[in-house]
């Protein structure tokens, strides 16, 4: 429950309202000395106690000190006198710290992130997102990039494909066990884009034995009837947010060109997935340098530091889905295929030609 | 001795329940008012959950006249209830080559390695005792048999002045003009318990010393101990479990989401290891500070290895009594590799503790 941060800003002070409402927000729990909160606000300390319980949110739990030795007397049960310094309590009657304390769950531990880019780039944008994530968390969250080089013709070949989640298996294990050796407990929590989405959910349904945490997909060209359920069942996968552009231009024809994909960036997928748009963006909107940062604090950030992740506004239930029937996929997959071939002999007879005009035959 | 000469001893000819009725003045009454009630509960008297300590003592005299509670009954709560919990305690890992040796097999071979030492001899399976005695003096040796675990325990009696205000002289105008007032006390008794257990299966010995004992005596105190006992537990100070290394793991435990359900870490000090500085996470609230993510986000940015765990405020989770959620707090110190609990405890509670920190050890 949000208290109505604005009807309490009306009331009390709004400066002293802002401070409760940042912290908030953010994950783990929260705890407000009143006397700190009012020396902060400017405000009386009956006025923030006031505040406080008009927030309706908090918890008001007293603990004792010994005015003498000032020991803190939490947790040392029934006492007449300070286990510390004798200080006999009918005599030095123990100090006392009101706090009002919102308890939630523990911080999520983001303990390292893996990021996979797609087809079409070489992931300029993994290099931008580490320094966020260097950043965000400081030198705490070390982040691997996963690179493949550009492979387009190569995801319409099965034999490609398969090559490519092998080598992301391999990769993600190695880096395990070494995250492992370094001390960093856990399995890593993956953003992966376009392609990459593919590559991770393939290895995952490959090989039960790969684990990761949390995973955020961009522009995921997933079929949106790849099982997740049955991932987050067998502990594979903690979570997945599918964050997918709402303008993505080449998510819905994926499943025309790429054998075993779908517009599952578009489309959605059913729960428990999170499905959250990225309105107006296209297929790599997230990555531009001024997007960049908003998606990560706003949606990226949240999914994977909340134990239980924030609510967005504006989330999207999937339906069913059913890919397009085999001959009309068979048929494009051909034209793409005939294109590439044309293309490759153009290329071809391009290169010829102009060889045998500079050794003039 | 017998049960009933060391009975006769410290409380002369008296019946069964005037016997009851002193012990529940002198030894159980002080002890935890949540095991007091679990006592009264289990006895079939009704407590209100609210009960003060004098409340709970004139139920517990109560319950002693109508015979719900009898001395044995009350000789049998002391053993697992008087002196734990809040006490000092060091843990010490023992050699596998003692602990696998003929004489820990069983009851009897234990009975037989004790009592083949002529001194402890009649310590062995003697009563709980009830005496005072001016010096810290060993009073009984056991094991249990269920636990496997051999017990020399030693009691001291200690005088202590207790604050009585309604006995107060309020201020008055004396023979010589001036005004004088006089507080009050009242001088009262109390048992200190010191204890050396012994697990041979889990190659683990706890020497506890009483919670108002000094830490600067300690040293002294479990020299002598650990001698008084050597001819039937061997148990080399060296072998000193280090609560530097488990303040470390267990911190690390308490700060994820798992180990959270079992402990939170209320404050750890991490020194450098020349111990010329250090860095401190602490709560202001009962909650752990890995609650709260900024000191979560600092705390996961430190590599332990880089430090010795100094101190720390430890609460451990224990299981419910009456439904009723429990936890205890230990303070763990790197230097000396005092573990510190501080309210009483049942037996079991204690050893369910330890083991939590043990375990927190290769």
């Amino acid at each position: 429950m949000s208290p109505d941060w604005g009807a309490l800003g009306r009331e009390f002070a709004p400066r002293a309202v802002e401070m409760i409402r940042e912290r908030f927000v953010t994950e783990g729990s929260i705890a407000f000395n009143p006397v700190i909160l009012a020396d902060r606000a400017r405000i009386t300390a009956p006025e923030a106690e006031r505040l406080l319980d008009a927030v309706g949110i908090f918890t008001r739990s007293t603990m004792r000190k010994c005015s003498q030795c000032g020991f803190d007397l939490t947790g040392v049960g029934e006492r007449d006198s300070c286990p510390n310094c004798s200080a006999d309590f009918s005599e030095h009657e123990p100090e006392t710290v009101v706090h009002y304390r919102l308890d939630r769950e523990m911080p999520r531990d983001v303990p390292w992130v893996l990021v996979v880019h797609g087809m079409n780039t070489r992931g300029e944008w993994q290099e931008e997102l580490s320094w966020l994530v260097g950043r965000t968390y400081r030198h705490m969250v070390p982040v691997a990039i996963y690179k493949y080089g550009k492979i387009q013709p190569g995801v319409m070949f099965r034999s490609r494909q398969r090559a490519l989640v092998r080598k992301l298996e391999a990769k993600l294990i190695k880096l395990s066990e070494e995250a492992r050796r370094a001390g960093y407990s856990g399995a890593p929590d993956v953003i992966a884009h376009s392609f990459g989405t593919w590559l991770v959910a393939e290895a995952l349904d490959r090989n039960d034995r790969l684990t990761i945490g949390r995973l955020i997909l961009l522009g995921s060209v997933v079929r949106p009837s790849y099982p997740w359920q049955k991932l987050i069942g067998r502990k594979q996968i903690e979570a997945v947010l599918n964050h997918g552009a709402t303008n993505d231009e080449w998510v819905p024809r994926a499943q025309f060109f790429i054998p075993g994909a779908g517009p599952g960036g578009k489309h959605g997928f059913a729960p428990p997935v999170t499905n959250v748009p990225a309105t107006n963006f296209r297929h790599s909107t997230y990555f531009q340098p001024d997007r960049l940062r908003g998606v990560f604090e706003e949606v990226w950030q949240p999914f994977l530091q909340f134990e239980v992740p924030p609510s967005w506004p504006a989330t999207w239930i999937a339906d069913g889905w059913k890919p397009y029937p085999l001959p009309v996929r068979f048929f494009t997959w051909l034209l793409g295929f005939g294109l590439l071939v044309g293309l490759a002999a153009l290329a071809a007879t391009i290169l010829i030609l102009g060889v045998r005009s500079l050794v003039g035959l | 001795m017998s049960s009933w000469c060391r009975h006769k001893a410290y409380y002369g000819d008296v019946s069964e329940v005037d016997q009851a009725q002193s012990l529940v003045r002198d030894v159980i009454a002080p002890q935890n008012a949540v095991y007091l009630k679990e006592l009264l509960r289990d006895a079939g008297v009704t407590v209100k959950a609210a009960a003060s300590k004098p409340e709970l003592e004139r139920l517990l005299l109560d319950a002693v006249r109508d015979e719900q509670l009898t001395l044995a009954k009350l000789t049998d709560w002391i053993d697992q209830t008087e002196g734990w919990g809040d006490e000092h305690v060091y843990l010490f890992d023992v050699a596998k080559s003692f602990c696998t040796k003929p004489c820990w097999k069983d009851g009897d071979s234990v009975r037989k390695h004790v009592t083949g030492v002529k001194k402890l001899a009649e310590f062995f399976g003697a009563d709980t005792s009830f005496e005072y005695p001016d010096q810290r003096t060993l009073t009984g040796i056991g094991f249990d048999k269920e636990a496997h675990e051999l017990t020399c325990v030693w009691h001291q009696g200690t005088r202590f002045d207790k604050r009585v205000k309604e006995k107060d002289i309020a201020p008055r105008v004396e023979d010589d003009g001036e005004t004088y007032f006089y507080k009050a006390y009242r001088q009262a008794a109390r048992r200190n318990v010191a204890r050396i257990a012994f697990r041979p299966r889990n190659a683990l010995a706890a020497l506890f010393l009483p919670g108002l004992s000094e830490p600067k005596t300690h040293a002294d105190e479990q020299k002598a101990m650990l001698a008084e006992v050597a001819s039937i537990v061997e148990v080399d100070p060296s072998g000193i479990c280090s609560m530097s290394e488990a303040i470390k793991e267990l911190d690390t435990r308490a700060n994820t989401k798992k180990g959270a359900e079992s402990i939170h870490a209320r404050s750890t000090r991490l020194n450098t290891p020349d111990g010329g500085a250090y860095v401190e996470f602490a709560s202001d609230t009962e909650q752990g500070y890995g609650q709260y993510a900024p000191l979560l986000k600092v705390r996961k940015a430190v590599t332990t290895k880089e430090f010795i765990g100094a101190g720390a405020i430890f609460h451990f989770t224990l299981s419910p009594i009456a439904g009723k959620e429990r936890d205890v707090r230990v303070n763990l110190y790197g230097d000396f590799h005092r573990i510190r609990m501080w309210k009483h405890l049942r037996r079991e509670d204690v050893w369910a503790v330890l083991s939590a920190i043990r375990s927190a050890l290769p």
